[in-house]
């Protein structure tokens, strides 16, 4: 269902032209078409010192094992398609060749595929060393997490302001049981999370940056970033889906003039500089938001508009897509859902309008769901807490089917709410005394094999 | 000493009458580990892909031999067929399959092998999700003793999988 915006997209600013996408109704692998690039000024770096290596052979070891493929010596198949004979295996059969201990690998992988990352990750592994290493395999990896998207993410406690500690919570799917684990992730603000990883800013005052595993706490550190004379817009980084590499990236601006860096994790050891076209920012508001290929920074002007700056992560350019007028009641709030960016809207009466932004379909917000959680309310306001309490969207989980929300008071309890199936329930997090301000991450898979 | 099982309606007594009846056709299946011969409908055999595969191109006479798969998994495997092309009832279906999959761990090992072997997609997801089940809520240990496997992990692959999830609760 669209939304009333019949009128093309008027609301363009004068210097710089839209790109003119003809209406292509095509699926959303195509990218975007391309845009007017005016031959900008291209600012070249000042002559830099030379820097000393950044990677270390821990970092090294840490980007290279995600980039190559392991080559897998035993074929693996997915369950989706019919399932392969039983692969010949040169192993040395124990002595009794019919038990279960030696069931061929094609057919342990697709019962692995079966079993969430967490048990596979702490107990399945550690069974013996065939099952290690078909844990262990990137295929099997990739396999795992297209098909399982855990409903995990990360909350950071905040007291004043200070970070005092970090949760990991994974939300079953099938029970929708709750587990909390308090990890020892250390860092000051999160910039970005995409795909298990988180980009952070190290410790207050400092500019380190890097980024870092959520499961286990890996991280590489970033080099210095550049510093050209202009602000910095947003900071964010996505995966170039063809060849797997994350990429970095910055974006200044300052006037109309835009420069643009970008960092390959992994491969570069630098921050390259690449040609945008100029586009004028309206408001330095911005709100970023990394999903999977793209990352999406809406920046905010006026009350309700939200220009779209996207970067690909693949075809690294950058691309502006300004909006029209969404009409939205009071309160809204802007996440990432799947690989996409979700709109939601609320009048403070408990239900929410949620519109998704199609980068294949680029000037208008799709409607998708009406949320209505009136009968919730009063659950809420006569069991969690006294009084008025309003609930705020958080995150998208489970592919853009579970939605969390937290209360504003008592700002432990969340409650989730399955649009599929209309049920919800809640839970709350451990209480260790302080009552400070809980701020929220939202990371889907977390709990993916990814071995850093 | 061959051993002829009839598997269809009991009140049949000869091979003749089986095979002279013109409106299902018939197959045997034996398998070649332990000569054991299975008769059974077209129908319920062709949900087997290898075995529809044959029939289909024709070169599948009336007794097809079956490798690799022992008398009773075979045996197993017709009687969840036959109850699969037989009911449609979902409800029914997953009650079957249930009580059906009740077994030890070498005797679902050995239905699973079959099922790969013939093709079964219907079974092997079935015996598959089973053991996924059984495998969900264990720790290593135990997995190890149900299912029979040497631990030949040295201790440092083992520390350090423990290092890499060090925010675990220690179970």
């Amino acid at each position: 269902m669209k939304l009333k915006q019949e009128r093309p997209s008027r609301y363009v600013p004068s210097r710089s032209p839209t790109p003119s996408p003809s209406p292509s109704p095509s699926p959303s692998p195509s990218p975007p078409p391309s845009p007017v690039r005016h031959p900008s000024r291209v600012w070249s770096p000042p002559p830099a010192p030379p820097l000393p290596p950044i990677l270390n052979d821990t970092d090294r070891a840490l980007i290279a094992s995600r980039m190559v493929e392991v080559s897998c010596p035993f074929s693996c198949s997915s369950l989706g398609g019919t399932t392969s004979v039983i692969a010949s295996r040169n192993r040395k059969r124990k002595a009794d060749d019919t038990t279960i201990c030696n069931i061929p690998t094609s057919l342990l992988h697709n019962i692995f595929l079966l079993i969430p990352a967490l048990t596979l990750r702490s107990m399945t592994k550690l069974v013996c060393k065939e099952w290690n290493y078909i844990i262990s395999n990137s295929n099997f990896v990739k396999d795992h997490s297209t098909r399982n998207a855990s409903g995990g993410f990360l909350v950071q406690k905040c007291v004043h302001g200070k970070t005092s500690q970090s949760y990991l919570v994974e939300i079953r799917d099938d029970t929708n049981a709750v587990t909390i684990h308090p990890t020892n992730l250390v860092f000051e603000t999160v910039i970005a999370t995409s795909g298990g990883f988180l980009y952070v800013k190290e410790s207050r005052g400092t500019s380190k940056l890097s980024i870092m595993e959520a499961v286990s706490g890996k991280k590489l550190n970033l080099p210095p970033s550049p510093q050209p004379r202009a602000w910095l817009l947003f900071s964010g980084f996505a995966q170039d889906r063809s060849t797997g590499i994350y990429k970095v990236v910055r974006l200044y601006t300052v006037a109309s003039d835009n420069f643009c860096f970008v960092l390959s994790l992994g491969v570069e050891h630098q921050w390259r500089p690449i040609d945008v076209r100029s586009f004028y920012c309206k408001s330095f508001k911005t709100m970023t938001i990394c999903a999977g290929r793209y990352v999406y920074c809406a920046t905010r002007s006026g009350s309700c508009y939200f220009d779209i700056i996207t970067f690909d992560a693949e075809t690294e350019s950058i691309y502006y897509f300004p909006t029209t007028y969404v009409k939205i009641g009071y309160d809204y709030t802007l996440l990432r859902m799947e690989d996409s960016l979700s709109l939601m809207s609320c009048n403070r009466n408990y239900k929410w309008k949620v519109w998704r932004f199609n980068i294949s379909n680029p000037h208008v917000w799709e409607r998708i769901y009406k949320i209505d959680l009136s009968e919730q309310r009063l659950l809420i306001e006569r069991e969690l807490s006294k009084g008025d309490v309003f609930i705020k969207p958080i995150a998208w989980l489970r592919n853009g089917e579970l939605i969390l929300f937290r209360l504003t008071y008592p700002s432990q309890c969340c409650i989730a709410y399955d649009v599929g199936k209309g049920d919800s329930f809640w839970f709350e997090f451990p209480d260790d005394g302080d009552t400070g301000k809980t701020v929220y991450f939202n990371i889907s898979e977390i709990f993916s094999l990814n071995k850093p | 000493m061959k051993k002829l099982k009839f598997i269809g309606n009991p009140l049949l007594q000869s091979r003749e009458k089986i095979n002279m009846s013109s409106d299902k056709k018939w197959l045997t299946l034996k398998t070649t580990e332990d000569n054991e011969e299975f008769v059974v409908e077209e129908s319920v055999a062709i949900m087997s892909n290898v075995i529809k595969n044959m029939v289909e191109d024709g070169c599948a006479s009336s007794v097809i031999p079956v490798p690799r798969v022992k008398g009773n998994a075979m045996g197993k495997i017709i009687e969840f067929c036959k109850k699969h092309t037989e009911e449609s009832d979902e409800k029914v279906l997953k009650e079957f399959d249930a009580e059906f999959l009740n077994l030890g761990p070498d005797a679902l090992y050995d239905l699973m092998v079959s099922a790969n072997f013939l093709e079964i997609k219907v079974l092997l997801d079935s015996v598959t999700t089973k053991v996924a089940d059984m495998i969900k809520g264990k720790s290593s240990e135990e997995i190890r003793n149900i299912l029979k496997i040497e631990n030949d992990l040295s201790a440092e692959e083992i520390e350090e999988s423990r290092r890499e999830n060090c925010w675990t609760r220690q179970e």
